[in-house]
């Protein structure tokens, strides 16, 4: 190591343990003198970085751990309330959604009085079924099967119709009801072994309750291609 | 719980004033630099079960500090350059000799002038005691180019001063 080199070793790293280094910092008088002058500089150097702390420094950090921390868990109490509470709420609205809604349950309580399915021996005529439709503004405008029974009844919201169509596969029962409207096209839904299904209609809706799915398939187009609101 | 904190507190507790030092060239504002500090020791608390080294404590803490400032604070810092524009008085840690005095707000005025690529190197060599790997190691890059860094921040201060010097003594 010269001279230079001893230096630029100052002006780097003054305080470094090399042995070559502080050999010639004892041995060399320009080294020695450049290592006093260097020294002085550091101290200049280090009160200039040594600013003083402010004095509450410790307990603003202490504080503000202890802050974050109960924060943080008031944070995670909300958190843990607000799913619960969330939960809670998904879990009802599911159950909720699930329950049959009135219509349904009219539509079962009304199957449950009957005990027999009641059946004239004779289809009703057309013009008998045309008329007790044209009481509630509503055209039949074909045939709409082998009507077996029709009367007026009461429905949610108001009076309806009570209808039995004879299938090749057993009677289908059907339920007017000019007053109720649904909140979906169609709702599909058992009543014990029985098939059902609410369809919304032009005005109102209907209730179909058959055996099996097949009889509701074949009535279900039939009705709603022949009942027109006027 | 307890247990943590003795750990916390013996790693890392005494460092709080060389940390707030680093974080005050770093932001050059006072508030800022408490607000740093304050972020870095509870960034440190939730990380500490992640330091596998304890004898490598201070290159941790440090190491947080400088990334939390680079995450939060570095954008919040007004470009200052002269002690003039600094609105924090500084307060000495020791009484000095108004000659003495004079040199050190010199000294001070060209650090706050030093690109950061020469004052960090430097503020972690002076107040963080780090050796030239250490910082190599925290700045990631090589141990000459901390060097040559080093070399270069002080020339750029010991210029400054003397400059300054002839002038004061001319007038």
């Amino acid at each position: 190591m010269n001279y230079f080199e001893f230096r630029q070793q100052l002006l780097q790293d003054s305080f470094t343990k090399d042995e070559e280094f502080h050999r010639l910092r004892k041995e060399d008088l320009r080294c020695a003198k450049a290592y006093e002058q260097a020294m002085a500089f550091e101290k200049t150097l280090k009160s200039a970085f040594g600013i003083k702390p402010p004095s509450n420094l410790k307990d603003s950090i202490v504080l503000r751990q202890a802050t974050q921390h109960t924060v943080t868990r008031s944070i995670r109490n909300y958190a843990i309330a607000a799913t619960v509470f969330l939960s809670f709420l998904i879990v009802s609205s599911v159950w909720y959604l699930k329950q049959p809604g009135s219509v349904e349950q009219f539509i079962a309580a009304s199957i449950a009085l009957e005990s027999n399915v009641p059946m004239s021996e004779q289809p009703i005529a057309l013009q008998e079924v045309k008329k007790v439709f044209a009481e509630f503004k509503t055209h039949v405008s074909d045939n709409i099967g082998e009507v077996r029974f029709i009367h007026d009844c009461h429905t949610p919201g108001g009076t309806g119709v009570h209808m039995v169509v004879a299938t090749s596969q057993g009677p289908v029962t059907i339920y007017y009801m000019p007053k109720t409207n649904l909140k979906k096209d169609r709702i599909d839904f058992e009543i014990d072994d029985a098939k059902a299904v609410l369809v919304a209609m032009q005005q109102g809706s209907l209730a179909i309750v058959a055996d099996t799915q097949q009889q509701l398939a074949a009535i279900e187009p039939m009705l709603q291609n022949n009942l027109h609101f006027l | 719980m307890k247990q943590k904190e003795r750990k916390f507190d013996a790693l890392i507790g005494h460092l709080s004033d060389d940390l707030y030092r680093f974080a005050f060239w770093l932001c050059k504002n006072d508030a800022l630099a408490k607000d740093l500090v304050q972020e870095t020791y509870l960034r440190a608390w939730k990380a500490l079960d992640s330091l596998r080294n304890e004898k490598a404590a201070k290159s941790w803490i440090f190491m947080i500090l400088r990334r939390e400032f680079a995450r939060l604070f570095e954008r919040k810092v007004p470009p200052i350059t002269s002690l003039d524009d600094l609105e924090y008085d500084i307060e000495d840690t020791k009484p000095m000799q108004p000659d003495d005095k004079v040199e050190v707000d010199l000294v001070r005025d060209a650090i706050l002038k030093l690109e950061p690529k020469y004052s960090e190197p430097l503020m972690l060599q002076v107040v963080g005691g780090f050796s030239c790997e250490e910082i190599a190691q925290q700045l990631g890059i090589t141990k000459s180019a901390v060097m040559t860094q080093l070399f270069r921040a002080r020339s750029k201060l010991q210029t400054a001063l003397t400059r300054e010097s002839k002038i004061g003594k001319a007038l």
